[in-house]
């Protein structure tokens, strides 16, 4: 079975792959370098070929018209080099001249193959070659169109900045480098994806990223075989642990004053062209937990806000199957009064509890996916309808129990308290449902069991991803685990990741 | 080992499914709530059980505004064993009994004073059954104590458990849990104590209250105590917590009411002379809480003086009365003296005792009360 | 040549902190000799002196073979002496994982599904034991860590909540019948469990001072064990032994304003150490035959295992629990003995003859 789920999996995901060929060099003779190209980008309409002279040498500028900004080609590569006085007439010697002479104000390379023309281009570079040079010249003059900065939509703080990383890595790096101005945060740009060649940039700080976690980001993304990266999950699976869990062991941010406190740890940063996310490893559960605010807040503060994080993620995986659990098998444990009110309230109700916990928490969803999808202007009625309608005409009709209810509503906000996680828990909360419904709290005791082993086998990078508590660093959980110490006790220098491995 | 895990996580779900359980034989709409259970002897030698159970089956919707009716209702099965009538109660209902939130468990009086040890052992047995429910003797038969009525209306278990937890500000009210009853019950060094409950006045204006104490020996009910004697049993096994006492006070006001405030007792036994002896020490912090007088007075400190006198002379007084009664009279030791002294004088007890109860005649006791005035209330001159 | 997983030796010492307090919280009077309550404070004294005693071929192979576990000391003798050591073992702690299993099923057989069957709750423990076993010793170590911590911290809770129905009228004399009940009690305690060959296996995969973990391991197990008596006898008295399993009991009792039934928190902590115990011990199963035979085959090993245990308890449970519970102490004892004391003696001294004999040679 296994055999033939594969092969079909195959039939429709199998393409045919071309072998790598070595990258086409320049040629002296500009009409087949203008083939070449041709043949490669096809006939695209943006793609434009804008045929001159230099002095007596036939010339080219290739580019995409809308990923440049045409003033700046106008003004910074086309008026100097067609307006300078002292152009040589030698081919070799005028590209030597533009190279050298001609102080463009904008980012300059030479190109040595027509693929890497052909990447540049598509980039939004103008790139230019002379008839009887094997040498091209690239000039930055991209201008595409992309978001300016905007608020943080995912990761709201109250005292922290507003910014958060957008599509253009570049402009990501920026707002990087403006609040970490040391030469020790390096960011270095590679390729991924076959046929996108997205840029993804590694940040880290050289004097604290361990060297082999650097070099195994690296290597990882390199051999990640994908043909198209249009997003930072794309590459997500190739940085997580081996084992499989349903918490990722690759945190993310979208605030740039994040990602440089994950760099001060030592930790290192991912930044994909494209995309607004920052992927961050290594990554430990108890960071879902955390936030920027944090920081800013008073230590009690934030060691409260941090307790009542954790309570209610507990809350929103286990609270509805407990329910289940306790109604269906283990009434002893409720009190007399609590007992006798929801022994009325289900009585009631037609469906066996566990059925009844399944079915509101999925209309639940419904109604929540609904939201997040609908266009705005109607987000309004959705939260009407599933207020209003779903819950309290149902308990009115006697559908389901208000116990039940009430137990759906401190589930749906307390899941929300961790926004980071909101995924795997809405998983795991029907998984305990099912679990409390058929084999009770002994189920529910050995799934939160097999669960817990699970996020103990996972490593992220070397790291345990249940560190500091286990292994236990007591040094790290004194600094900073439910209650952080003082800025003045914090020190100069951060914990380091690294240190936390067994 | 991904193999495995994807071999493992069917398997899994298979054993989940194919269980064979049925999901809604045990959810709590098909319980029945039991809250206290009454137990008599039947003449045949059979029991006869009293259950009152809550009401949970609903005619309508409370949320629309539906009358729940009546939330307690009272049964009563008969059967060779407890196991039997209550399964049979399960038939009668056609619900599973839920034991769990049993909060009072009846014996009749006659069937207190024919033995109870062995109507104990299903609620030892059964897992649901707390070892804290309350236990008590009815005065005339447990069903007529689980089921009595005010109007129309079962009488809540709660209102049994709110008058046997009085104790706590009452030293004339006794409660006794489960595991406290088998402690003693089985022992040969003490003797079981259990309040009696009677119902009294008509229907529509039932009441319950506590009658007196109950004095087991082993487990057949054998003799009671009385309001101050009560308050002498609780102090003498150091578990009084507050209750309030008269004294005649002739100096000054002709009666005075003391609350105990803080009491606490240090009994020391001894072997002197080869006689075994109790030193008790019952120290008192008392507050004046009303005097009745014919003329005024100053609240001074020769009153104080005086009423702590009283005070003392009057406990000392009930607690050799309340000794003389249980120890030499009835030969009885509803105090745990025996507990203390075979904890402090293992040896002894066992190189020279083989029945306790024929050696307490003999035990020698002195009882020395402490009182202390602590507060007198908010009036310095009496009116 | 692959490294070998290792942990902590702390982390070891949390996983065989929570076998024993396992063992101690499923104290069952079935088949256990009657005695006074005040006896079981010597008794746990004398356990400790016994489990030392007991403990010496440890110590042994901790002075002469730090780094290695007898399957690897017995490949010094012969190979085929270290597989037949690796095999006597693995059935070893796969009669433990079967035993503990076995305890675990009739706690909740008892007193969580009365009224159920207990076939399907085996094989989800079982099942869960396995995956678990299946992802490593550090995963065991980490998970044994947190568990241990959640024991903690939910045993001082009912503690807490039932301080106040400490009477010390409960407690009966020490030693009232003399110093022979403590003893058979200290003896059968000792040997109702298995650390000490858990700890010697675990040898060369643990980084740290063993010495001291083993005897933080002895402390924390008597301060535990004086304590549990102390809380359920002083409670609950001579009531505590008429029940199948005392320490369930007393949280049974602890009760805070309204919430009572505390005994769910004691019954969740107990199933996940249960689980905890079992994943560990089928893992040490799985290793020792992974040593002799080929590694490749881990899942297999622990697949058997788990079949195996599973199947002795759904089938032969009766004939089996019976034979556990109320075989003789002496029995037991000898038992205990031939793997704690006389195979590692045998392992032991034929090893470094072997290894002296080399050494002159």
């Amino acid at each position: 079975m296994q055999n033939w789920l594969n092969r079909e999996i195959a039939r429709v995901t199998v393409r045919e792959t071309n072998p790598p060929t070595p990258p086409a060099p320049i040629e002296a003779t500009l009409e087949k370098n203008i083939i070449y190209m041709k043949e490669k980008l096809g006939a695209s309409f943006d793609i434009l070929y804008k045929q001159t002279s230099i002095g007596k040498n036939k010339a080219i500028f290739i580019m995409d018209d809308g990923m440049c900004d045409n003033l700046l080609v106008t003004q910074q590569v086309v008026n100097p080099i067609m307006t300078a006085e002292d152009m040589p007439q030698d081919a070799s010697a005028q590209i030597a001249y533009i190279r050298d002479q001609i102080s463009s104000g904008i980012d300059q390379k030479e190109i040595y193959n027509l693929d890497d023309a052909i990447t540049e281009v598509l980039s939004g570079v103008v790139v230019l070659l002379i008839d009887g040079v094997t040498v091209g010249e690239a000039f930055g003059v991209q201008g595409f169109p992309k978001r300016s900065v905007e608020d943080a939509q995912t990761e709201v703080q109250e005292r922290g900045a507003r910014e958060a990383f957008v599509e253009s890595f570049k402009d990501n790096v920026a707002l990087m480098r403006r609040r970490v101005r040391s030469p020790v945060a390096r960011f270095e740009v590679q390729e991924v994806g076959v046929t996108s060649k997205t840029r993804v940039c590694v940040c880290y700080f050289a004097d604290r990223a361990d060297k082999n976690t650097v070099h195994e980001v690296k290597d990882r993304l390199q051999k990640a075989e994908l043909d198209v990266v249009l997003g930072a999950g794309y590459l997500r699976p190739f940085l997580e642990s081996d084992v499989t869990s349903m918490f990722s062991s690759v945190g993310s941010t979208e605030r740039p004053d994040v990602a440089c406190a994950e760099m001060a740890e030592g930790r290192v940063v991912i930044l994909v062209d494209g995309t607004p996310f920052a992927l961050v490893v290594p990554y430990l559960f108890l960071e879902n937990f955390q936030s920027l605010d944090d920081y800013n807040h008073r230590p009690y503060y934030s060691g409260f806000i941090r307790l009542l994080k954790f309570l209610a993620f507990v809350v929103s995986i286990f609270l509805p199957g407990l329910y289940v659990a306790v109604c269906t098998f283990h009434q002893e444990i409720l009190p007399t009064a609590l007992l006798y009110d929801t022994a009325i309230q289900e009585s009631i109700t037609p469906f066996p509890v566990m059925l009844e916990a399944i079915l509101i928490h999925f209309i639940y969803e419904i109604v929540r996916e609904a939201g997040l999808r609908m266009p705005k202007s109607v987000g309004h009625a959705v939260s009407i309808v599933g207020a209003l309608v779903i819950g309290d005409a149902a308990v009115s009709a006697g559908l389901i129990a208000a116990p039940m209810l009430i137990v759906v509503a401190m589930t749906a906000i307390s899941s929300f308290v961790v926004s980071k996680i909101y995924y795997p828990v809405s998983i795991l909360r029907f998984a305990f449902m099912v679990i409390g419904g058929v084999t009770g709290y002994y189920g529910i005791v050995l799934g939160f069991g097999v669960l817990l082993a699970n996020m103990c086998a996972v490593k992220s990078f070397g790291t345990p991803f249940t560190a500091p508590i286990a292994p236990l660093h007591l040094g790290a959980v004194i600094r900073d685990f439910w209650v952080r110490l003082s800025w003045k006790k914090l020190g100069n220098r951060e914990l380091k990741i690294q240190n936390l491995e067994k | 080992m991904r193999r495995v895990r994807k071999i493992l996580l069917p398997i899994f779900l298979i054993c989940i499914l194919f269980s064979g359980c049925d999901f809604s034989s045990g959810e709590l709409k098909n319980r029945l709530i039991v809250q206290a259970v009454g137990i008599d002897r039947k003449a045949d030698g059979g029991v006869r059980v009293t259950l009152q159970t809550l009401n949970t089956q609903m005619t309508g919707n409370p949320n629309s505004g539906a009358n729940p009716g009546d939330i307690v209702n009272s049964l009563s099965v008969e059967g060779a064993t407890i196991a039997e009538a209550i399964s049979d109660a399960a038939k009668i209902v056609g619900k599973m009994p839920l034991l769990s939130q049993n909060r009072l468990l009846v014996f009749g009086r006659s069937t207190a004073e024919q033995g109870i040890h062995g109507y104990l052992d299903y609620f030892v047995r059964n897992v649901q059954n707390r070892a804290t429910v309350l236990v008590a003797i009815s005065d005339t038969t447990a069903e007529e104590l689980v089921s009595a009525k005010m109007g129309e209306s079962v009488l809540a278990a709660d209102s049994m458990e709110d008058i046997l937890q009085a104790e706590r500000f009452d030293s004339n009210v006794l409660s006794r849990e489960l595991y406290n009853l088998i402690n003693t019950l089985d022992s040969n060094t003490a003797d079981s104590v259990l309040p009696i409950l009677r119902v009294s006045g008509e229907q529509e204006e039932s009441k319950i209250q506590m009658l007196c104490v109950g004095v087991f020996e082993k487990d057949c009910l054998r003799y009671e105590l009385q309001d101050e004697e009560i308050t002498a049993l609780l102090l003498l096994s150091n578990e009084a917590r507050s209750g309030v006492f008269t004294v005649q006070n002739t100096a000054f006001a002709s009666e005075t009411v003391l609350r105990i405030k803080k009491c606490h007792t240090r009994i020391k036994p001894a072997v002197e002379n080869g006689k075994i002896s109790f030193h008790i020490q019952v120290n008192l912090r008392l507050d004046v809480i009303e005097n009745k007088t014919d003329t005024p007075f100053s609240v001074n400190e020769a009153y104080i003086i005086e009423t702590q006198n009283q005070a003392e002379i009057y406990m000392t007084e009930r607690l050799n009365q309340t000794l003389f009664k249980c120890l030499c009279a009835q030969q009885s030791d509803p105090f745990c003296f025996g507990m203390r002294f075979l904890r402090l004088h293992p040896r002894f007890y066992k190189a020279n005792i083989t029945d306790w109860k024929a050696v307490l005649p003999s035990v020698q006791y002195q009882v020395e009360t402490k009182a202390e005035i602590n507060r007198v209330g908010n009036g310095m001159e009496n009116l | 040549m692959h490294s070998v997983p290792k942990i902590s030796v702390w982390q070891l010492f949390a996983v065989l902190l929570l076998s024993r307090l396992l063992t101690l919280l499923t104290y069952t009077t079935l088949g256990a000799e009657a005695m006074q309550n005040g006896d079981y404070f010597p008794s746990a004294v004398i356990s400790v002196l016994f489990i030392l005693l007991f403990s010496v071929m440890l110590f042994v192979q901790m002075r002469w073979f730090p780094q290695y576990d007898l399957v690897d000391i017995a490949y010094y003798t012969s190979p085929i002496f270290s597989k037949i050591i690796s095999v006597l073992y693995a059935i070893f702690f796969l009669f433990t994982a079967l035993e503990t299993l076995a305890r675990l099923e009739l706690f909740v057989s008892t007193v969580i599904f009365p009224s159920r069957q207990s076939a399907f709750l085996v094989i989800i423990c079982v099942v869960a034991a396995c995956y678990a076993a299946s992802l490593g010793v550090e995963a065991l170590g980490r998970t044994g860590a947190i568990s241990l911590g959640l024991f903690v911290a939910v045993f001082l809770f009912i503690m807490l909540a039932m301080a106040d129905k400490i009477d010390f009228i409960n407690f009966s004399p020490l030693l009232y019948d003399g110093v022979s009940p403590s003893l058979s009690a200290g003896l059968a305690a000792a040997t109702r469990s298995a650390e000490i060959m858990m700890f010697s296996a675990m040898l060369p995969q643990v980084t740290g001072n063993t010495k001291k973990a083993y005897g933080a391991w002895l402390v924390a197990f008597l301060g535990s064990s004086l304590a549990v008596f102390f809380f359920v006898f002083g409670g609950l008295g001579y009531f505590a032994l008429t029940q199948l399993f005392p320490i369930h009991a007393i949280a049974v009792l602890s009760e805070l304003s309204v919430f009572q039934r505390f005994d769910v928190l004691l019954t969740g902590i107990w199933i996940l150490s249960a689980f905890v115990k079992i994943s560990f011990l089928l893992y040490l199963v799985s290793a020792h035959l992974q040593k002799s035979f080929r590694p490749e085959w881990k899942t297999r090993y622990l697949a058997v295992s788990g079949i195996l245990i599973a199947v002795v308890q759904i089938f032969f449970a009766k004939n089996f629990s019976d034979y556990f519970y109320t075989v003789g102490l002496w029995q037991r004892t000898v038992f205990f003995a031939v793997f704690a004391v006389a195979l590692p003696a045998i392992v032991l001294f034929a090893a470094r003859k072997k290894r002296g004999g080399n050494q002159n040679a």
